[in-house]
This record gives structure tokens, C-alpha cells and sequence, in this order.
């Protein structure tokens, strides 16, 4: 039998209701707000890819590997909406954002042609971490400590001829559940 | 692959059946209708853009339950917008002042407490599920439940012990 207190937590409880009125606002909003995240999407899409279009029109030997040398860039996303750079050497704690069912800790990578990478896909506890040339995606599950760990991606710099001349690491960490980026210069 | 619900049901819909299920879970983890409000309409805003389908009627609620609870976690970390209800306001939803004593001692209590004897108490899920629910252990769950009952029994007082 439930007990007193139970009952009493369940009627308190089913006293929130949304009236109609508050129900109809609630629908009217977010399909306005729905909207223009569509809209917004598409805006930025379209600004990215003119941004695109005018560097490489500006500055072609951008993509030469010999002048992308020291142009490997990782950015953590600031709690202030912006971007943190993250120096070699520098760690970084990581914010967190809710994006398609999962927690998501958001890291961002510009990484020149003349750059590889020795994996792709990494895991700590159950987060899931993809590295692509495009950017990183870190599913993040759980917050409990338990599961934290760290795992590393390789970020190796070749000449034409296939030969070494750099090695970075990008360290991703879980501390208390939070998530750490940590870039490293390997001699 | 999920095939369980070939015909999406329309957000109107499933608002009309779980809105009152998502506002009070989100209200008791934000303690105020405002931010609960904006807290479900984000809800409401991933399921127009959730493209895959839901395996059945009770992982399309659990998935709501888990994305207002996330909503609700991200806005107590980053922005949160209005004050906690005050005493006032919530006595307008309680007739009955031993209904609005046992809410405003949930209220006070940590918000890990809150959402699991929420889910539980409130709205029936078992520890195993809630560990599916919130990513967390079922040990977790259960001293989370045992502390939060425990916390909750001393500030209101518990009828018999069971």
C-alpha cells in the first residue's frame, strides 16, 4: 500500500496542468521558433559556403600544405557562444550542449590538406567520440565519474613524399564527467 | 532497425497526451512555469525535427521524459532565465495546505533527488528504467530514490514505513 506521504507527493504533483490557453501558446511558439531554426540553418549554410567560396578566391595557396604547416586549428565552443583556440601544450575544459537525443561536448577542427589521422573513432566509458577532417563529434552519455578516461588522436603532418615532419595529439579527457580537450606537440 | 511506428504522429498530438506528464517533471526540475515552459517547448521543437521513427508508444514517451529532463539540466547550467516560484504563486495550484507543504519540501531538495522521485513516485517508472532514462546506474538510481524518500520523510513526515 502507498504510503501517506507518496499519495500526497502524487496529487501535489498532477496540480501542474497546462490550461488550453497555455497549451495553445506553448504550440504557437515553438512552431515559430521551429521556423527559424530552419530558416537560421539555411542562412548559415549559405553564409558558409559564400565564406568558402571567397577565401579560396582570395587566397588559394591557403591550401598548400607547405604554408598550412602551423595551420592546424581546434576550437572549444566558449560558454559565451564564441570559439576558444586551443594552443598546443593548453587544455580545455569543454561545454555541453543537448543536440539530437545525447549530450554533446562541442569541439571544432580546421585541420590543412597534408594532415592525417591515425583513427577515427575513439570511446571513453560510453561517450563516443568521431574525428573527421571536418570537425569532432563527442557523444556524451553519462556524467558519471566512474566512467571517465581519456583517449587520443594522432594528428600527423606528411610531406609530398609521405615522410613525417610533425605530430600532434589531441587528448580528449573525461573528469568528474566533464570533458577536456588537450592538445600536444610529440617530438 | 526501427519500424515500430511507420506513421509519425503529429506534435499537436502528442502534446495533448504527455504536456501535463512534461510540464510538472519540468516545473519540479526548474521551479518555475516560465523557464518549464520554454523547457517543454524545446521539447516539443526536437520532436518536429526528430527524423527517426520511435520503436513504440512507451519509448516515444520515455524519449520525451529524457529530453526535457536534458533541456532542463542544460538551462540550470547555462541559462536559466526566472526565480524560483515563490511561495505565493505556488499556493495558487494547492487548495489544500498539506498538498503545497509536500511540493515545496521537493522543491528544496537537490535536483537529482527531485527528477528520480519524480519519475518514480509520480510517474511510475522503475529504477531499471529510470537508469535508462537519466544514463545512470541502477545503483545510482536506487540510492538516489532511497536518500531523496529519505530527505523527502523527514521534512513532511511519512505515514507508515513500508
Amino acid at each position: 500500500m502507498a504510503e501517506q506521504w507518496e499519495e500526497r507527493l502524487r496529487n501535489a504533483a498532477e496540480k501542474f496542468t497546462l490550461s488550453e490557453a497555455d497549451r495553445a501558446r506553448i504550440l504557437a511558439k515553438s512552431d515559430a521558433k521551429q521556423k527559424r531554426i530552419v530558416c537560421g540553418r539555411r542562412r548559415l549554410k549559405l553564409a558558409a559556403a559564400f565564406c568558402l567560396i571567397v577565401a579560396l578566391t582570395l587566397f588559394p595557396w591557403g591550401i598548400n600544405p607547405e604554408n598550412s604547416f602551423e595551420g592546424i586549428y581546434v576550437y572549444a565552443a566558449a560558454e559565451d557562444g564564441g570559439w576558444n583556440r586551443l594552443e598546443v601544450g593548453e587544455k580545455q575544459r569543454l561545454i555541453r550542449t543537448y543536440k539530437s537525443g545525447a549530450e554533446e561536448c562541442i569541439l571544432y577542427l580546421e585541420l590543412p590538406e597534408g594532415y592525417l589521422f591515425e583513427k577515427e573513432y575513439g570511446a571513453i566509458g560510453e561517450d563516443y567520440i568521431h574525428i573527421t577532417r571536418g570537425g569532432i563529434y563527442w557523444a556524451h552519455y553519462d556524467g558519471n565519474p566512474k566512467l571517465d578516461g581519456k583517449v587520443s588522436f594522432r594528428l600527423l603532418y606528411t610531406d609530398e613524399n609521405g615522410s613525417r615532419i610533425d605530430t600532434l595529439e589531441l587528448i580528449m579527457s573525461r573528469e568528474e564527467g566533464e570533458c577536456y580537450a588537450e592538445l600536444r606537440r610529440i617530438q | 532497425m526501427d519500424t515500430g511506428d511507420k506513421a509519425p504522429e503529429s506534435v499537436e498530438a502528442v502534446f495533448a497526451r504527455y504536456g501535463n506528464m512534461l510540464y510538472r517533471t519540468a516545473f519540479v526540475m526548474m521551479k518555475n512555469q516560465y523557464d518549464a515552459e520554454d523547457a517543454v517547448q524545446d521539447t516539443l521543437i526536437k520532436y518536429m525535427e526528430r527524423r527517426k521513427a520511435f520503436e513504440g508508444e512507451e519509448h516515444r514517451k520515455a524519449w520525451l521524459l529524457r529530453v526535457t529532463i536534458n533541456g532542463c539540466k542544460n538551462r540550470l547550467r547555462f541559462y536559466r532565465n526566472h526565480p524560483d516560484v515563490s511561495m505565493e504563486e505556488l499556493s495558487s495550484y494547492y487548495e489544500k495546505h498539506e498538498d503545497m507543504e509536500v511540493m515545496e519540501q521537493l522543491l528544496q531538495l537537490p535536483g537529482k533527488y527531485r527528477e528520480v522521485l519524480m519519475l518514480h513516485y509520480v510517474e511510475g517508472y522503475q529504477s531499471s528504467e529510470i537508469a535508462g532514462l537519466l544514463k545512470i546506474t541502477e545503483a545510482a538510481v536506487r540510492k538516489r530514490l532511497e536518500r531523496g524518500r529519505r530527505q523527502l520523510k523527514e521534512k513532511v513526515g511519512g505515514g507508515t514505513d513500508g
